[in-house]
């Protein structure tokens, strides 16, 4: 059997001046359809795509860290926070910054996409997780089954 | 670092993600044993997270956080919990490799 569930793994991405940006490696499912939920609104008519989050619901998702400063060169902490609140600071980025962000990640999920399908070629699955703790059923005091 | 530490709000992760919030903890550092532990509660808990491993145990402060990997299990439900701690890791960016 091979494992279906990867180990959080990130990678840092160069930018220039000398920034970079820590990124998932690879999003799970449920990161996955986040992307896709941050992209749609309510419309008269029923859901629709929110083009204003198209680029900004993946780069939320796919964040981790940075070494962006604001205006006084303090570091802009979005390591941590919630995806509305990393939402929140991406919108407060110069155009050319948040363009260079998103095709970073962009180039990086593509990368990603092949080493995956190269992963189902050779059959080579993903690395195991680490060994999970024990169950505390034991320890705790809790039953387990019929006592009888 | 100071050898006790009590605050309000921490968390629990697993990599990147939270997998506990916890409220109202407190580290504390065995004068003997010179081993850490913490005391607190779990109050939002990732069931499947907290199963993984290494989890660890982060505090905020003004400057950044303090960090410190759990050694033993911890409940995977919200309420009370105490666990053992390894020495703390230097602030960062401790999941960044």
């Amino acid at each position: 059997m091979s494992s279906r569930i990867r180990r959080p793994e990130t990678l840092r991405l160069a930018l220039t001046r000398g920034d970079w940006i820590v990124v998932k490696k690879h999003l799970t499912a449920g990161e996955t359809r986040r992307v896709f939920r941050r992209m749609i609104r309510k419309g008269a008519t029923g859901d629709e795509i929110d083009s204003l989050q198209v680029g900004l619901s993946k780069m939320v998702v796919y964040l981790v860290d940075w070494s962006i400063t604001d205006a006084d060169d303090q570091p802009v902490i979005i390591r941590g926070q919630s995806e509305d609140v990393v939402a929140d600071v991406l919108e407060m980025l110069d155009v050319d910054s948040f363009s260079e962000i998103l095709k970073a990640i962009e180039a990086h999920e593509r990368t990603m996409e092949d080493e995956r399908e190269e992963e189902k070629k050779t059959g080579t699955g993903n690395s195991k997780s680490d060994p999970t703790w024990p169950s505390l059923a034991s320890s705790d005091g809790a039953t387990n089954g019929s006592p009888n | 670092m100071p050898a006790g530490i009590t605050g309000v709000v921490a968390s629990i992760r697993w990599a990147y993600y939270t997998a506990a919030a916890v409220n109202g903890y407190t580290v504390t550092r065995d004068p003997v044993t010179r081993a850490w532990s913490v005391t607190g509660t779990i109050v939002l808990a990732d069931a499947f997270k907290l199963t993984q491993r290494p989890l660890k145990f982060v505090a905020p402060h003004a400057k950044g956080e303090w960090v410190w990997p759990i050694e033993t299990p911890v409940p995977r439900v919200a309420g009370p919990f105490m666990a053992k701690l390894g020495n703390p890791i230097e602030d960062g960016t401790p999941y960044v490799q």
